[in-house]
């Protein structure tokens, strides 16, 4: 990319809101993203999805403008050829094959008919999807869905990747995996915005990111400011596993957990310091041998600093 | 990785590329075969109507038609006008399940967002599932129809098969245009309007059988006594505002 393509705005959104009947999914919001990997931040029902869909051409504005390399993504067709987007839902076209679904948004994003499969393999191999493409979608676990969702986002070469969620619900391994594959895209000059109600997750991508609640831009810039917010407060960790109280055994000990909570299916995990316990976990389900079937964060923790900010109490930040 | 080059497909390219998928998502699926099921319907009807006009013949043969109370055998095709008629209901319900249901149900379960995201024209994508879904309604019914003639050993004629390709062709618009309004409950909405509102005010005396779809194909098949060039301007009139709404409301609709 040259100098001068560097410094053209990706995406240029202005006093941007949109909502449906009386609920606002996004109100005033201005914010102007020039490339790289980029965190979408804030909690459950924010307005991050509402704000990558008026990106994606998903959704219109009712008021104020979103351009995407200079154009509206909602009219301008050809625009959306060089945006790839992974929404944050799980449904998909379960009667066909990984490999079917990838080639299909392949050849519909604009992708010549003799290239989509070719192009298709290649993005399913990037997310490591390579031995299980030829089975139908519907059997796929939560991870493998996540991870050709991320495929047929990519599978086109697009400028701009619109990640929406990408990691809600995958395994630990799975999740190491997918952020080291977006990390290596946006080495390779492609534009990242990935979405994510847990911070530790974006923070291991980007110091970048944009902090977003109850639909408007709260805070915007360097990662480390907030997350010094964060370690104040405990961070949880959910495991569901097939050996919770073994788990909860082995993570006891460890001086960072502050909190364990032991339930027929699962532990839950208090730690201050969650990069950590992300690491230990892993290695505790690897050497263990413990069947893991969901990894999540409840993460009050970032409602708590996003109330705080709101206060007024974090306005520095 | 490769970089497989792209920019927007061109609009037949794009309608060929969304049919392709539909159409293998479809032929995959069940609701194909409810379809095809649901066809054998108006096939049994004239089966049995068939069986009884053999025992009439057989009765008229041996001159007891008057004891057994048997009419002579009719020399058109309008002893059919029954059969033709529950083809009319039966094509409601088959339109709600092969086209209602789908183009809602990718709303409603959002898959729509993988469509709607790439480059390509909202109305290419409706465009492109009635492509596919239209055609294979036509051959259930044409393949009905033609399976009913054989079973009543009636030479079979042009009308009918027109009357009944037009109202699989308007029948598709309105059920695409009804599942676009209220994607959460397509095949509902699609079932009461096709199934039971239009045979029902299509059954009614005065021009207000015109905007129907069942009495303009029954008067197009040559089952009803009325102008057939007014029914054919009535049926374009009525299939064209339901897909004119039909594309305004793809292009509106945010999932």
């Amino acid at each position: 990319m040259s100098a001068a393509a560097a410094t053209e705005p990706v995406v240029e959104i202005a006093s941007a809101s949109k909502w449906y009947g009386p609920v606002i999914g996004c109100s005033d919001v201005s914010w102007t993203l020039r490339g790289g990997i980029v965190g979408l931040l804030g909690p459950n029902g924010a307005g991050k999805s509402t704000l990558i869909k008026m990106m994606a051409g998903l959704h219109r504005p009712n008021r104020g403008s979103v351009r995407v390399f200079g154009a509206d993504p909602y009219d301008d067709v050809a625009v959306r050829a060089r945006i790839g987007y992974a929404p944050e839902h799980e449904k998909s076209w379960d009667d066909l094959t990984g490999l079917e679904v990838t080639t299909a948004m392949a050849r519909l994003a604009g992708v010549p008919a003799n290239k989509a499969e070719a192009a298709a393999k290649d993005a399913l191999a990037v997310m490591g999807m390579t031995d299980a493409m030829k089975r139908n979608v519907r059997g796929y676990s939560k991870g493998m869905r996540q991870r050709t969702k991320l495929a047929t986002a990519m599978a086109h070469d697009p400028d701009f990747l619109l990640l929406d969620e990408p990691l809600t619900g995958v395994d630990p391994m799975a999740r190491a995996d997918i952020l080291a594959r977006i990390e290596a895209l946006a080495k390779a000059g492609k534009t990242v915005l990935i979405s994510s109600h847990v911070l530790y997750e974006v923070e291991a991508l980007t110091e970048e990111i944009l902090v977003i609640y109850r639909g408007q831009v709260l805070a915007e810039g360097n990662v480390f400011e907030i997350r010094r917010l964060i370690d104040k407060r405990p961070h949880r960790i959910r495991l569901d596993c097939e050996k919770p109280r073994e788990v909860a055994k082995l993570m006891a000990g460890a001086d960072h957990v502050v909190h364990l909570g032991l339930d027929a299916t699962g532990v839950m995990i208090e730690t201050t310091d969650p990069d950590r316990c992300y690491d230990e976990l892993a290695a505790t389900i690897v050497e263990h041998g413990v069947a893991v079937s969901q990894l999540t964060s409840p993460d009050n923790n970032l409602s708590a600093v996003f109330d705080y900010l709101t206060t007024g109490r974090g306005a520095d930040s | 990785m490769s970089t497989a080059k792209r920019g927007a497909l061109s609009t037949g390219a794009a309608i060929g590329a969304v049919a392709s998928v539909v159409s293998k998502r479809f032929l995959r699926g069940a609701t194909l075969w409810i379809g095809v099921a649901l066809a054998l319907l108006p096939i049994a009807q004239a089966a049995l109507i068939a069986s009884k006009v053999r025992v009439v013949d057989v009765l008229l043969k041996i001159n007891l038609w008057k004891l057994a109370g048997a009419h002579p055998r009719p020399t058109d095709l309008s002893w059919l006008s029954g059969t033709f008629g529950f083809e009319m209901v039966v094509l409601g319900i088959v339109s709600a399940l092969v086209v209602a249901w789908p183009v809602g149900q990718d709303i409603e379960d959002r898959t729509a967002t993988y469509l709607w995201s790439r480059p390509l024209a909202r109305w290419t994508i409706l465009v492109g599932k009635l492509a596919v879904l239209v055609p294979i309604v036509l051959v259930i019914f044409l393949g009905s129809w033609t399976a009913i003639t054989v079973l009543a050993k009636v030479t079979p004629t042009p009308a009918p098969f027109i009357g009944l390709a037009a109202a699989v062709i308007a029948a598709s618009f309105v059920a695409s245009a009804l599942a676009l309004a209220l994607p959460k409950h397509p095949l509902v909405l699609a079932l009461l309007v096709l199934a039971l509102l239009d045979p029902v005010v299509g059954a009614m005396n005065g021009g207000i059988a015109l905007v129907t779809v069942s009495y303009n194909a029954r008067v197009i098949g040559g089952f009803e006594d009325a102008d057939v060039v007014t029914s054919v301007i009535a049926l374009i009139i009525v299939a064209g505002v339901w897909l004119t709404l039909a594309l305004r409301r793809i292009a509106k609709t945010e999932v």
